[in-house]
């Protein structure tokens, strides 16, 4: 009926649509062929994008891979220094500063800001680009090499539309980042803390290290452990569809997609999308999991 | 007594906690001659180890912090120094080993790398020199196979090698004095004996001062020449260690010989051994008059009204106790 809309909906075209879609089966058999096709790679056939899920949810990868990275890069270059100045200026002047963003960015939901971002940049000071996607609309996209915008364009040598993908990408860049930016700067701050009372910390100390040296050099890589666990999720579950960041500043990635999927009552956009969710955060744990060895050499890889 | 590289004055560190303020350290009076060792002994609590951390200056500032006193040391007294003067000498004139070796060493960066980073800010020599120097020291600590240790993370050597390696770390700068507080509390017996072994010939070699803590009194008649007993925040007998182990004065130090396991005298039919009655004083409302008189067998009036000084009897032989004032 949504897909055929109400003007072709003759019994018989309902008919032959459900055969097409498969279901005139029964519900396990549906289940069973539907595992079947994942297995080989096949996530069915989206009929609001008209294609298949699979090549919808690569085509629009790039676009969600280059804002979280942007993103990430973001929050790990502002989170490491906030979170090391908070955990050494704990419950002074510094840290208050500091926490008061940072429990800002947690509060508040992320199209929330988006919006306010928008409203303030956008609409009142005129600094930043309408929130139309990726490219200002006078600049033509470059040839798709990799997806991704930054790296396209510089490939085709087109610097103006570099700088319009760059202007496209700071808002909800920012956005992401700043909800983000919270928790990462909160956990440093709680591990930073509890290291500096180790007793290697106290060894330092003694040997006549100062204590810059040993919060930057001797605390700083021991405190990191649980905050890369906490980036590693965090870059997991952004990679996986920063939906509503996507939503309100009109970006074509997969979280928009879910979106759509779910307005046209897809079921096979969406739970492709949920799948590729799941295997890409898996990704991203596996790859935190291996960088352990390498901030710490207790951990054995075997 | 021989020159005197380490004198304390009437220091006194209190920590503020949620119940009022800790004495932890309630007027220290000690010496420790150039060259010789001291032993400082005292139970759990007595703050033996706040007397140290004072020394270092490493007092962790909120809650502790050094009210008064003096520490000086090598001439000059160090609760006066800058904090950028105190950080050169860390390490460097004055190092401390600690209790845990376990726990001592950063976990991440590898045995050569603590070590060379320690030797450079000392010494003015490159990175290469630095690690031969390290390479040095832990020949001279008796590990085995050093350099294979150098490239070696703490986790993979036991805790009677990283006890070596931090005593190695601690004297590469050639110190004046060395600090340690409990070295061998936290290893096996075979160990310990061997860790004081090596911490004795290391000071001959050296010629440095030891301030040694303990608990254990066998330690102190190994290794020391003169010994301090400390008790709630104060100590109350400084003597040579030949003349305390003979003629004990303070009846809290006669206590803690009698609770020592004697293997050549019969056991008492009673019981195994004799214990100290009663609890230390609580550090929060120090009583009036002596701070042992609670558990003292000889207590008279005086030492409820009135605290007993430090009484030098002669030949550095000094009690705090009216018996022998």
């Amino acid at each position: 009926m949504m897909i055929l809309g109400p003007a072709h909906a003759s019994p018989e075209n309902i008919a032959t649509m459900r055969e097409l879609m498969g279901l005139d089966h029964s519900i396990p058999v549906q289940f069973i062929h539907y595992m079947g096709q994942l297995l080989k790679g096949d996530l069915g056939y989206s009929y609001h994008a008209g294609s298949p899920v699979s090549q919808e949810l690569l085509r629009r990868f790039p676009a969600t891979f280059e804002l979280t990275t942007f993103a990430f890069v973001l929050m790990v270059l502002c989170s490491l220094p906030l979170g090391v100045v908070s955990g050494y200026y704990r419950n002074k002047t510094p840290d208050n500063v500091i926490s008061v963003f940072t429990v800002m960015g947690l509060s508040m939901p992320t199209f929330w800001f988006g919006l306010l971002l928008i409203y303030i940049f956008f609409y009142k000071l005129g600094l930043a680009p309408p929130p139309m996607g990726r490219l200002s609309p006078d600049v033509a996209f470059p040839p798709r090499v990799t997806g991704l915008l930054l790296v396209d364009t510089l490939l085709n040598g087109d610097l103006k539309a570099f700088l319009s993908a760059f202007h496209q990408l700071i808002l909800p860049g920012v956005t992401l980042a700043f909800f983000n930016l919270a928790i990462i700067v909160r956990t440093l701050k709680a591990d930073l803390i509890e290291t500096l009372e180790e007793d290697y910390i106290r060894t330092a100390r003694a040997m006549g290290i100062g204590v810059k040296k040993v919060l930057l050099r001797h605390a700083f890589r021991n405190a990191l452990l649980p905050t890369v666990t906490m980036i590693g999720a965090i870059y997991g579950s952004l990679l996986g569809g920063a939906v509503l960041t996507e939503v309100v500043f009109s970006w074509p990635g997969v979280g928009m997609y879910a979106v759509q999927s779910i307005r046209y009552l897809d079921y096979a956009g969406l739970q492709g999308f949920i799948i590729f969710y799941v295997i890409i955060f898996a990704l991203i744990t596996l790859l935190v999991d291996i960088s352990y060895r390498w901030i710490d050499p207790r951990v054995q890889l075997d | 007594m021989k020159e005197v590289l380490l004198e304390i004055r009437n220091l006194q560190t209190h920590f503020k906690t949620d119940e009022g303020e800790a004495r932890a350290v309630n007027g220290v009076d000690l010496k420790v001659p150039k060259g010789e060792t001291l032993g400082l002994v005292g139970e759990s609590g007595c703050g033996k180890s706040v007397t140290a951390l004072s020394i270092m200056r490493l007092v962790p500032e909120p809650p502790g912090r050094i009210i008064g006193g003096e520490i000086i040391f090598d001439g000059q007294d160090i609760l006066k120094l800058r904090e950028a003067e105190m950080r050169r000498m860390r390490g460097n004139t004055l190092s401390m080993i600690f209790q845990e070796p376990m726990t001592a060493m950063n976990p991440v960066y590898r045995i050569g790398s603590q070590m060379a980073e320690v030797i450079q800010l000392h010494q003015k020599v490159s990175k290469k020199e630095a690690m031969d120097r390290a390479l040095d020291m832990l020949h001279k600590v008796g590990i085995p196979d050093p350099k294979q240790r150098l490239r070696e993370y703490p986790h993979q050597i036991s805790g009677g090698m990283r006890q070596r390696v931090l005593i190695a770390m601690a004297l590469s700068s050639h110190p004046k004095m060395v600090i340690a507080d409990e070295p061998t509390t936290a290893l096996d017996v075979t160990i310990q004996a061997q860790i004081l072994d090596l911490m004795n010939q290391l000071k001959e070699e050296m010629g440095t001062s030891n301030l040694l803590i303990t608990h254990d009194l066998g330690v102190i008649f190994e290794m020391a020449q003169w010994v301090a007993v400390m008790y709630a925040g104060k100590i109350v007998e400084y003597a040579a260690v030949s003349d305390l182990f003979s003629q004990p004065l303070h009846p809290y130090t006669t206590g803690l010989m009698n609770s020592i396991p004697q293997i050549d005298q019969p056991v008492p039919k009673d019981k195994m051994l004799r214990s100290i009655p009663g609890m230390v004083p609580s550090l929060f409302d120090l009583l009036e008059g002596c701070t042992f008189q609670d558990r003292c067998n000889h207590v008279f009036d005086r030492c409820r009204r009135e605290e007993p000084g430090l009484a030098d009897l002669g030949s550095g032989h000094m009690v705090r106790c009216w018996l022998h004032g």
